[in-house]
C-alpha cells in the first residue's frame, strides 16, 4: 500500500481534479445533464441528476475543503430545480431541465428523484455523519465472504424458470418505489 | 430515500425503502435475485450494492434478525465482481454486462467500472481493510491507462473490447464523473485513517 502521506495527496489532487472536470456539468451555476440540450435524454438519463447530486453531497462531507465550493452548485441548483415543480394535477411535478426556470412538460421518476436529491442535499450539514468500523461507530453486519461462490454462472441461470409470482412481485415493488419517491417529493417541495 | 431519512430524519418511507431493498437481495446476498439476474449488468448490481452501502454508512435501519446486514450485503455485490475482473482484454476492467448472450457483453464502460471502484474505496474506508483499497486503486489506474478518465479527468462512457479499448464512446455523463469524484474523496478520507 502506498505510503499514508503520498496517499492522501495524490487522492486529495484526485478528487479536486475531478471537481474541476464537474464544473462542466452546470450552466449559470445551474447542473444539467449533457443530454438536455439536445432534448433527447431516455429514462435512465433523466435520473442521472439523482446519483450525481448524491455524489457532490458526499464529497463535501468526506473532503471538507469542497463543501462551501459543492454547497453552492447544490443550493442554486435546488433553487432552479423547485421552480420547475409546477406540473400534473397536483401542481407540483417537476421537469426535466432546471436551467430553464420553467417546466418542460418531461415528467417522471427521474425527474422527482432528481428534484427530491438536490433539495434535500441542502440539509447535508445536520446529518449525523458517516459510520464506519475504524472510527468504531460501524454497527452494521458484514461478512467478508458474502457472495463467494454464488451462482453467477449462465448455465445455471438459464435453468430458472420465472413464475408469476415473481413478476407480480416486482411489479408491486415497482409500484411501491415509485410511491415512495413520489410521496417524498411531494412532502419535501410541499415543505419546503 | 435512505438519504430522505438520513437527511431530514423523517422515517415515513423507512419501512418501504427497506423491503424494497431486501426483496432484491437475492439468495445469495448479492442482489442477484433470480427474477432479475438473467439481465442483469454490472452497473445494475453495483448501484444495489451503493445503496447496500449507504445503509451501512448512515446507519440505517438493519435487516430482520437472521439476514445478512447492509454491510455484507455491499461485499457480496464487490465479492461476485471481483472474479469478473476480465485481464484477457484491454488489460483488465470490468465488462458492463455479466453474461455473454447480454448485449453489451464486449463493452467496458465507465459506470460498471465506477460502481467497482466506488463500493470497493467505501469498503476500504468503512473496514480498514486493505484489499478493498487496493481493488480501488487498481480500478482507478486501469480507468487512467485505457484514456476512459483523461489528463482532463473528463470521464467518458465506455470502450469496445473488440478493438481492444482503443476507440472510445465519448458521451459524457454526470454520474460517471459524480462516481468517480465521492470514490476519490472517500479514498483520501480512507488513507488517512490508516496508520503509517
Amino acid at each position: 500500500m502506498m505510503h499514508q502521506t503520498n496517499g492522501s495527496v495524490i487522492w486529495k489532487e484526485r478528487t479536486e481534479s475531478l471537481i474541476t472536470a464537474s464544473k462542466a456539468f452546470f450552466l449559470n451555476g445551474i447542473m444539467y445533464e449533457p443530454c438536455e440540450p439536445t432534448g433527447k435524454c431516455n429514462v435512465d438519463q433523466r435520473s442521472f441528476k439523482t446519483y450525481f447530486t448524491r455524489q457532490l453531497a458526499a464529497t463535501a462531507e468526506l473532503a471538507p475543503w469542497t463543501y462551501d465550493n459543492i454547497m453552492a452548485e447544490i443550493e442554486t441548483s435546488a433553487m432552479a430545480a423547485v421552480k420547475t415543480c409546477t406540473a400534473g394535477t397536483t401542481g407540483t411535478q417537476c421537469g426535466l431541465m432546471w436551467t430553464t426556470g420553467t417546466n418542460d412538460g418531461s415528467l417522471g421518476v427521474g425527474e422527482q428523484m432528481s428534484v427530491l436529491e438536490i433539495i434535500q442535499s441542502n440539509l447535508v450539514d445536520q446529518a449525523p455523519g458517516w459510520r464506519s468500523d475504524v472510527k468504531g461507530t460501524g454497527t452494521s453486519s458484514g461478512d467478508a465472504n458474502a457472495g463467494k461462490g454464488s451462482k453467477t454462472d449462465s448455465s445455471q441461470l438459464a435453468q430458472i424458470v420465472i413464475t408469476t409470482g415473481d413478476r407480480v412481485g416486482a411489479g408491486i415493488l415497482t409500484a411501491l418505489v415509485i410511491c415512495g419517491v413520489l410521496g417524498g417529493s411531494a412532502t419535501m417541495i410541499l415543505g419546503g | 430515500m435512505i438519504n430522505y431519512w438520513y437527511y431530514t430524519g423523517d422515517t415515513t418511507y423507512n419501512a418501504v425503502t427497506k423491503q424494497a431493498l431486501l426483496h432484491q437481495a437475492g439468495d445469495d446476498g448479492n442482489f442477484m435475485p433470480l427474477n432479475q439476474t438473467k439481465t442483469l449488468g454490472n452497473d445494475d448490481q453495483g448501484f444495489w450494492g451503493m445503496a447496500a452501502m449507504t445503509a451501512a454508512e448512515t446507519g440505517f435501519d438493519d435487516p430482520p434478525e437472521g439476514s445478512p446486514g447492509w454491510l455484507a450485503l455491499a461485499q457480496g455485490v464487490f465479492n461476485t465482481q471481483v472474479p469478473r475482473w476480465d485481464t484477457s482484454t484491454c488489460g483488465g476492467g470490468l465488462r458492463w454486462q455479466i453474461f455473454t448472450f447480454n448485449s453489451g457483453y464486449t463493452y467496458k464502460n465507465s459506470i460498471s467500472n465506477g460502481c467497482f471502484f466506488n463500493i470497493a474505496a467505501r469498503l476500504a474506508l468503512y473496514t480498514g481493510n486493505a484489499t478493498y483499497a487496493e481493488w480501488a486503486e487498481k480500478t482507478w489506474v486501469w480507468m487512467n491507462d485505457i484514456g476512459l478518465i483523461n489528463e482532463k479527468y473528463e470521464v467518458f462512457d465506455g470502450t469496445q473490447n473488440t478493438d481492444n479499448c482503443t476507440s472510445k464512446d465519448h458521451n459524457k455523463w454526470t454520474y460517471n464523473t459524480g462516481i468517480f469524484l465521492m470514490g476519490a474523496a472517500t479514498m483520501y478520507n480512507y488513507v488517512r485513517s490508516v496508520p503509517p
